[in-house]
């Protein structure tokens, strides 16, 4: 495993940093062992959905800020022998990886890793050309499959079901049965990201789920352009989300203890790139894996996980709370210097009053007896 | 019109272009729409037609609005009903300024009700939200109401 990580980690500086210049802030990996239920499905260009704690705590831990330090792994103490750590008291320990100590590379196979970067980064990156899309690239790609690397402007949704850990660590524990009929329930609700996408009114790329983590992409439908859905698509994408994820019956009692807890993050032109990400599909193995980076993925995934989330809430960035409607910003607080909170019983509560508000509007004085009609619109067909 | 930029007189046809304001809901923020009245000389039997230019306005036949923009603010037989009832206890000027204020608030209505369904991103007009129904059914709507 450290000789894997080593190899990932310094081809990336090799390779990646000098491109990068001034934009590089680091590559760190994060670890764990243990028991965990693994699952083929098609979502995302193909994936394989691993589920149970050791999946999970390692891309927790990743998303803690600054808990792991750049060019470093980060393993459960336990894990390791004492030659590699410091504090046995400390949970978690963080190994240098890139250029590491005498300690490390005893415990890495040299050759291994040589082999591994050589296959694994082996394309020439300097010759992909990555080339801006909107959605309708995605409409026309859809009949040809996979996706070459390009740049779309939407919002990163990552949607986490809360509390599903816990039961993935009981099912472990009770037995084989208890792990079918878990994995079945979670074959279930695979599908919410398409029905999302059903009903979404712009063009949603979904990409592998990760545990249980749904990760999509948010694009305005061709010709609006992004700075006009932005005043609201983060108030609407979390009600939609939630009230597809309550509407079928298995995805509403397959998880009846869980919930779905939101992240949402574009960000603009002073901090995030203006919600633009790089998109593309890895072929490895006989399939494609879809991955997105940028800013906004990574800050969708951490509004998502952060501190005191739960089961119907939606969090989003702070540059993204500035483009909101003044409507929407009603309905989230701040709960940090990075993230504001919203829950949808408040969202919905918002969108309600303000509809009725609109029906209510009062009627300008008549300048006769008569009174002024109420406005009442039509439509010739 | 509030501030209007431009007066144009087409014949039997005047066309005043200019800032409408409005107050938003629900934060009563004053916006001023880009708009244009088109104002024909049988004004009183055909409703005058409006044009928004705001790129809030959602341009769909089910929120009152064409394609090229013009907002179908009222029926016109009720329009016409209207004035008619008016005008058979008021003095001509006085059906006129009835006329002025009927239109702009029947048009500010259906600005500020696009205005929050663009913040709130509302795709469907709100069952909420009054209106008569499309085509022939709402001339039918009109008779059965104008005759109860």
């Amino acid at each position: 495993m450290l000789t894997l990580v080593f190899a990932v980690v310094q081809q990336s500086y090799d390779r990646l940093q000098p491109m990068a210049g001034a934009a590089w802030s680091g590559c760190r990996a994060a670890v764990d062992f243990g028991q965990a239920i693994m699952l083929s499905t098609g979502v995302g260009g193909g994936s394989v959905v691993s589920l149970g704690v050791a999946a999970n705590r390692p891309a927790k831990r990743l998303a803690q800020p600054g808990a792991v330090r750049a060019a470093h792994v980060s393993i459960p103490t336990e894990l390791l022998p004492d030659e590699l750590t410091e504090n046995r008291r400390s949970a978690w320990t963080e190994i240098l990886v890139k250029d590491g100590s005498d300690a490390v590379m005893e415990w890495i196979d040299a050759a291994t890793a040589r082999a591994v970067s050589e296959r694994g980064l082996g394309a020439d990156l300097g010759a992909v050309r990555v080339a801006p899309v909107t959605a309708r690239y995605f409409d026309e790609s859809a009949k040809t499959g996979a996706y070459a690397p390009v740049r779309i402007q939407g919002f990163c949704l990552r949607a986490d079901l809360d509390g599903f850990s816990r039961q993935v660590e009981a099912a472990t524990q009770a037995g084989q049965d208890a792990i079918l009929d878990l994995a079945r329930r979670f074959l279930d609700i695979l599908s919410l990201p398409e029905a999302f996408a059903s009903k979404f009114t712009g063009r949603v790329v979904i990409l592998p789920w990760a545990g249980d983590c749904a990760t999509l992409i948010l694009l305005p439908r061709d010709p609006e352009e992004f700075s006009m859905i932005r005043a609201s698509l983060p108030a609407n994408a979390a009600l939609l989300w939630h009230s597809v994820s309550t509407a079928d019956d298995r995805l509403r009692t397959g998880f009846p203890e869980s919930g779905w807890a939101l992240g949402l993050a574009a960000g603009d032109a002073e901090e995030g790139n203006d919600g633009w990400m790089l998109l593309a599909e890895i072929r490895a193995q006989g399939r494609t894996f879809r991955v997105a980076g940028g800013w906004a993925a990574c800050r969708a995934n951490e509004a998502c996980q952060h501190e005191g989330s739960k089961a119907e809430d939606a969090v989003i960035s702070a540059r993204d709370y500035e483009h909101l409607a003044p409507v929407w910003q009603k309905a989230f607080d701040r709960i940090s210097t990075l993230f504001f909170r919203s829950s949808v019983s408040r969202l919905n509560h918002v969108q309600t009053q303000a509809i009725a508000q609109a029906a209510a509007a009062t009627r300008a004085a008549s300048p006769v007896s008569q009174p002024l009609p109420e406005p009442r619109p039509f439509a010739r067909k | 019109m509030e501030h209007c930029f431009r007066r144009t007189a087409f014949g039997k046809r005047e066309e005043v272009e200019g800032l409408l304001t409005l107050q938003t809901v629900p934060d009563k923020a004053v916006v001023g729409c880009l708009c244009a009245i088109e104002i024909e000389d049988g004004w009183c039997t055909e409703l005058p037609e409006v044009r928004c230019f705001e790129n809030w306005i959602r341009k769909d036949i089910d929120w009152h609005v064409y394609s090229d923009g013009s907002l179908c603010w009222e029926i016109p037989p009720r329009w016409t009903h209207q004035l008619y009832s008016v005008g058979l206890s008021n003095s001509p000027k006085e059906v006129c300024a009835f006329a002025a204020a009927y239109l702009l608030n029947s048009v500010r209505s259906l600005l500020a009700r696009h205005h929050i369904g663009w913040q709130l991103g509302l795709v469907r007009w709100p069952q909420e939200w009054r209106a008569w129904s499309h085509g022939d059914a709402g001339y039918s709507e009109f008779e059965k109401e104008r005759s109860a």
